[in-house]
């Protein structure tokens, strides 16, 4: 049981990596992205090839994913979706599955739809901590997801495009006003939730194996960290992240394997119904209202 | 005819009496491509009729999910779940109770509309996004629970026993099942656009709390059209998996089959009558084109395609129609 809880733990700081970079896109542009999960998919394919091709270690291959997912993140909201950032928010969200069909439809060209592993040499090194074994490659993605997760904090609060990308959140408008340029703020804050997207992809890769629809219930992972943290909130997607992790493991290992998405679907039901502002509990700038 | 239509669009709009006019054409090609459907199949070979057998489904399904999203505002992403739903009452109900066909129908509808009350309470207090995902998280949960229960066949499916007709005649029986279902739900939805639900729904949409204000009942009206939208969409579950014969959770809570309605409603236009039949008629002939002929790509095409819509079409191909020029 204590093994289950750390195992969750350890799967959660992948999941709050996940979530966070899915929320920071709601936050700003109240854009719901269903490309996220492809995105994801695309990352870990890259460290694939560097890992395959030039035997770059997976955790070296990290940089070089995030920049072409920024690449890729920054074009994709620079050459489609700003055009559309005004209309309905439906049409948009149904604009960022086309994209999501056309990423799968790359990965299944380049990659086929083969499942693929990454086998780092030291995949298998475990430690003992009293009763409890720890494997060494999931405590290390677990830091590098919780480092990543730090660096967009300090990103955001310290640096002059991390300001803008706040206020640009706050009031589109009134941003624009002090001369900031919304239309760069929303392209380099998609590329950043890219970039972030492509690292998880790597540490996702290490852990699990790969394939091209891998998109979809990642997606669906990412939704279920943001609501749980407070959709728009970055903060609370890391702890969204780890009781994610930690009730799907526990839960599939009391009721059984196979009833682990439906966990996490139930978890998400009875948040949005019952508690739609998120555990923590502060309304951001989301949109729910309880009629009547 | 279509001189008519090229004149009427541009000579100069004059209030009702245009108006009428564009009924009746509408009211026309209606006809028209009514008598068509009824005199052409028995020409057509198998490959054809399925086609158009989809076509016909994808309708029914577009139309319907336009009820609760077009008409009432409320995007559900989800809709898939009540064919799903319609599709396992008639699998369970003939493969284990000898129920008929026939009588599995509305009941298949019923039980989906049952659901759609159900989760509709808790669910239909949720807005814009959270609405939307919450309704594909109660698919992904449905197909979870098929998959996990015994009396459902679980993950190995349902099969059925197959009719006793000979295989183009049962093609053809299926086709014109399909196109009663969706002559049912077309006037079902003309029927709805007219009645004083209808207006109700459409206030909603419009705004929600300003309709509140007005002494609509909000709540009773976002949960009767998403009945509606569930009755249709089951009872065209309950016709699918007679014709397939066979169903399996993956395949009766199809994610890829909901983008295609979701697709078909917006391409063709939100909200109206005509719209939802236009694309789905357009996007299932293109995607059969794509996938006959694409095959490695299909899945880019369509993608690139979704984008396109959006960015040049946002009002859907109905907004093309000369009827609608302004």
């Amino acid at each position: 049981m204590l093994q289950t809880l750390v195992n969750g733990i350890l799967l959660g700081g992948l999941y709050a990596c996940i979530g966070i970079a899915f929320s920071l896109l709601y936050g700003v542009m109240n854009l719901l992205n269903l490309a996220h999960g492809s995105l994801i998919m695309i990352g870990g394919y890259i460290s694939f090839f560097c890992f395959q091709r030039l035997g770059l270690d997976p955790f070296l291959s990290l940089p070089v994913s995030m920049i072409c997912m920024f690449v890729i993140g920054y074009l994709v909201q620079k050459i489609i979706i700003n055009r559309v950032v005004d209309a309905n928010i439906f049409m948009v969200m149904i604009l960022t599955f086309g994209i999501d069909l056309i990423l799968v439809n790359i990965a299944l060209l380049l990659w086929s739809a083969d499942y693929r592993t990454l086998n780092a040499p030291y995949a298998s090194q475990n430690f003992q901590l009293g009763p409890i074994v720890i494997p060494l490659l999931r405590l290390a993605v677990f830091c590098a997801a919780l480092l990543l997760t730090a660096a967009l904090a300090l990103f955001m609060r310290f640096t002059a495009t991390g300001q803008a990308i706040q206020a640009t959140a706050l009031d589109r408008y009134a941003a624009r006003l002090i001369g900031i340029d919304v239309m760069q703020i929303y392209a380099v804050t998609f590329g950043i939730s890219s970039a972030l997207a492509g690292a998880a992809g790597v540490l996702l890769a290490m852990v699990m194996p790969i394939y091209p629809e891998l998109g979809g219930p990642l997606t669906l992972k990412a939704f279920i960290v943001a609501v749980l943290g407070g959709l728009g909130g970055l903060y609370g997607a890391l702890i969204g992240g780890i009781v994610l992790g930690v009730v799907e493991l526990t839960g599939a290992y009391i009721i059984g394997p196979s009833y682990q998405v439906g966990i996490g679907v139930a978890m998400l039901l009875a948040v949005l119904i019952f508690r739609p502002q998120g555990i923590l509990g502060k309304r951001f700038f989301s949109e729910v209202t309880i009629s009547d | 005819m279509t001189d008519r239509l090229s004149v009427d669009a541009s000579g100069p709009i004059s209030g009702s009496a245009d108006a009428g006019r564009s009924k009746l054409i509408l009211a026309l090609l209606l006809a028209c491509s009514l008598l068509v459907l009824l005199v052409v199949p028995q020409y057509l070979n198998s490959y054809w009729l399925r086609v158009l057998t989809q076509v016909l489904m994808v309708a029914v399904l577009a139309s319907s999910w336009n009820v609760i999203a077009g008409i009432c505002g409320y995007f559900s992403f989800g809709n898939v779940v009540f064919f799903g739903i319609g599709a396992y009452t008639t699998a369970v109900l003939m493969s284990q109770f000898d129920v008929s066909f026939l009588v599995t129908i509305p009941l298949g509808g019923i039980v989906a509309a049952v659901f759609a009350v159900l989760i509709g309470l808790p669910l239909l207090r949720l807005r814009g996004h959270y609405f939307a995902i919450a309704t594909l998280g109660i698919n992904l949960g449905a197909r979870e629970a098929v998959t996990n229960l015994d009396w459902t066949g679980g993950g190995k499916g349902i099969w059925l026993q197959i009719p006793d007709m000979e295989p183009h005649a049962f093609s053809l029986y299926v086709f014109y099942m399909m196109g009663a279902m969706l002559a049912v739900t077309v006037a079902g939805v003309i029927l709805l656009l007219r009645s004083r639900a209808g207006y109700a729904m459409r206030a909603i949409r419009g705004n929600e709390t300003s309709a509140a204000v007005l002494g609509i009942d909000t709540t009773f009206y976002k949960v009767l059209a998403f009945a509606i939208s569930a009755l249709f969409s089951g009872m065209a579950g309950s016709i699918y998996i007679f014709w397939m014969g066979y169903i399996e959770p993956g395949q009766a809570f199809d994610m890829a089959l909901n983008i295609q309605f979701v697709m078909a409603g917006l391409m063709g236009g939100l909200g109206t009558v005509v719209g939802p039949l236009l694309g789905a008629a357009v996007l299932q002939i293109f995607s059969e084109l794509i996938w006959s002929h694409f095959l490695q790509i299909h899945l880019g095409v369509l993608g690139l395609l979704i984008i396109l819509v959006v960015l040049f079409m946002p009002n859907g191909l109905i907004s093309l129609m000369p009827w609608r020029r302004k």
